[in-house]
């Protein structure tokens, strides 16, 4: 402890040299603190206290310089403050891969790399529209229920949103684990989650393989407001790091509505200007301009995606709330979990009518565009039907057909949580379960052949290819439906 | 009249004391006895400053109240020098140094000195928030990290 107050001391002697600048901690607010002193200082620099902690300048005064503090210790007034003469940066390199880390980049789990080279600024503007391309490629979650019903594309930003405690973080495991089987790198911002959160998340990553492919970034409920709100800014830089490396990324921002209410906190303490709900008034801004960083890139030849996942919990199901319609008009759709569903027993809890996906049907092919209008009729007559059994109504022939198909569908689409459908089978699948084949039992050998057994998988991508319309498809593996009974039936 | 006290305070430990001395006087403002003001320049204010306030501040209470007030703002506002130095100066030394400062810079300038051997000579200054190293151990440092090579070589005759 002494070496290490000794070292920071000495660093801090080091930088007050080389900058020639010295400020005076005047007032302490928090995670805020408010110096005199550091005559040129520059909005978003960072600074270093002579207690050792770090701090990036949020605000200038005629008289005083606001920092944030990415700390937790508590500060003495009449501490020294000095300039590094750089931007709030962190280290990045391939080292970050299996590794978890603090907003700052110093690992948390996993090993310190002392040979990093570079480093990058946290907080930077988009891409403009040049270097962007259309999103043209599917964006593969491995739940049915998303990749038929609310399909994404790679570089779409997709909101997901809900209740606490009805599954989110599930399907983002789930999606997590599709992505690294596919070979994409995977980016975790768990932004003010407790301690035993994420520590299964971790332990969710290790368990099925796929930490080597993730770097999880954590700012704990325990960590100070600056790391909390700073926290979605490093994971954003991570992800555009393994962009320009040519890796396709997928980063989940779990949850921004935690991260709005630190930054409300924070813009508070700083005597920002409450607006709605008291959050200040660049709230959209903020958030806007850390979803704008993802996307489909032209990175030299190639095109490379950030697609991201933010994730915004809600209250008793409500959609209107200031931060949740921030957050719908700044991504690209979102995907609802239903707190009703989930009580009654529907796994994911998603709910496919109120889900939307605004870029993700450009990137289907024809035949997945109408797989999908195909579930979503037969899921709404369903609906429709259970609606009349509320009224006590003798049903029809025709209206049991449509509740018993619904009730396999919905059978079909509870998906375990550790299993993860490729878009090929789900196709077959679905195909084989309404032409009335196949019940909806045991989808997982069919999932197990196809990712085993070259064959199966041959027979998979062989009847997909051929066919280009759902009926046409249903056609096709109604004659070879021994074929499919063989892998689906022991 | 201000600026005469103003400079009579050449560093922040006699802006301090002018500063209890004022507290002192503020504080018989407000006594019963119509004696208590002339008692407290006589007893617990320094005898330059006292002169200068007997003679120069207003003879009613609110006039030496807004005096009084206005001396002490004008004080918390001086810009200050914070200079580290190898030794403790003497008078002699402050004296000389204040008055370069308030010829050169500015002429209501105070220095706040501390002393600390281990810069070994020459000086630390800051400024309005500018830092300047300019002590002898810095230089050292600077002159071995530069050559420490040549200079172990001539030491032990390595060369």
């Amino acid at each position: 402890m002494a070496t290490n107050k000794k070292s920071s001391k000495n660093l801090f002697t080091d930088y007050l040299k080389e900058s020639g600048e010295v400020g005076y901690v005047e007032k302490v607010v928090s995670s805020i603190i408010q110096v005199v002193g550091l005559p040129s200082v520059k909005l978003g620099e960072m600074v270093l206290l002579e207690s050792g902690q770090l701090g990036q300048v949020m605000c200038l005064r005629p008289d005083q310089v606001e920092v944030l503090v990415f700390d937790k210790e508590a500060i003495r007034v009449a501490t020294r403050v000095t300039r590094l003469k750089r931007k709030l940066s962190v280290p990045v390199g391939d080292w970050l891969l299996g590794n978890m880390i603090d907003v700052l980049g110093r690992p948390i789990l996993g090993k310190p790399d002392n040979t990093t080279s570079e480093w990058r600024p946290v907080d930077i503007s988009s891409s403009g529209i040049g270097s962007r391309v259309r999103v043209d490629k599917p964006f593969v979650t491995g739940t049915m229920m998303v990749d038929l019903l609310v399909p994404m594309g790679k570089g779409q930003r997709e909101l997901v949103l809900g209740d606490r405690k009805t599954g989110k973080s599930y399907f983002l495991n789930q999606t997590v684990m599709s992505q690294s089987k596919e070979d994409n790198l995977c980016v975790y911002a768990a932004v003010g989650k407790q301690k035993t959160e994420i520590r299964k998340v971790r332990e969710f990553l290790v368990k099925n393989g796929i930490a080597g492919k993730t770097v999880v970034v954590a700012a704990s409920s325990q960590d100070s407001a600056g790391e909390i709100y700073l926290c979605p800014y490093t994971a954003m830089t991570i992800a555009e790091y393994f962009r320009d490396k040519g890796h396709d990324v997928f980063v989940v921002l779990d949850d921004m509505s935690t991260h709005a209410k630190f930054y409300r906190e924070l813009s508070l303490l700083s005597h920002k200007f409450p607006g709605r709900d008291s959050y200040p008034g660049d709230i959209f801004h903020v958030h806007s301009k850390l979803l704008e960083r993802s996307g489909y890139f032209k990175v030299g030849e190639k095109a490379v995606a950030i697609t991201c996942m933010p994730v915004i919990e809600t209250v008793q199901g409500d959609l209107s709330g200031y931060i949740q319609t921030n957050m719908m008009s700044m991504t690209d759709g979102h995907i609802y979990f239903d707190s009703d569903l989930y009580f009654r027993g529907r796994r994911p809890a998603i709910n496919p009518f109120v889900s939307v996906t605004r870029v993700g049907r450009q990137t289907q092919t024809p035949l997945r565009r109408d797989a999908g209008r195909t579930l979503l009729d037969l899921l709404n007559s369903y609906e429709k039907t259970q609606s009349f059994l509320k009224f006590g109504a003798e049903l029809g022939e025709s209206s049991r057909q449509i509740l018993a198909m619904g009730d396999k569908i919905l059978k079909f689409l509870d998906q375990p949580i550790h299993v993860v459908i490729p878009l090929n089978v789900q196709l077959v699948l679905l195909a084989l379960l309404i032409t009335g084949v196949w019940g909806g039992e045991h989808s997982e050998r069919l999932v197990e052949a196809y990712n085993n057994d070259s064959v199966s998988r041959k027979n998979v991508d062989d009847v997909v290819g051929r066919n280009d319309a759902m009926v046409k498809l249903m056609e096709d593996v109604r004659k070879s439906a021994d074929l499919w009974l063989t892998k689906l039936v022991v | 009249m201000l600026s005469d006290l103003l400079l009579l305070v050449r560093t922040k430990l006699e802006a301090d004391l002018l500063c209890r001395e004022l507290e002192c006087l503020e504080e018989a403002l407000f006594m019963t006895d119509t004696g208590g003001w002339n008692e407290i320049l006589r007893t617990k204010v320094r005898l330059s400053v006292a002169e200068i306030i007997s003679y120069e501040f207003p003879q009613d209470i609110e006039g030496r109240r807004k005096q009084l007030r206005e001396l002490k703002e004008s004080l918390l506002n001086l810009p200050v020098v914070n200079l580290t130095l190898a030794i403790e100066p003497t008078l002699d030394l402050v004296t000389e140094l204040s008055n370069h400062l308030r010829d050169a810079v500015n002429a209501e300038i105070i220095l706040d000195i501390q002393s600390d051997s281990l810069i070994v000579g020459g000086a630390v200054i800051t400024f309005q928030g500018r830092f300047g190293d300019y002590s002898a151990a810095s230089k050292m440092e600077r002159a071995w990290n530069e050559n420490s090579a040549n200079l172990i070589s001539i030491a032990y005759g390595n060369k």
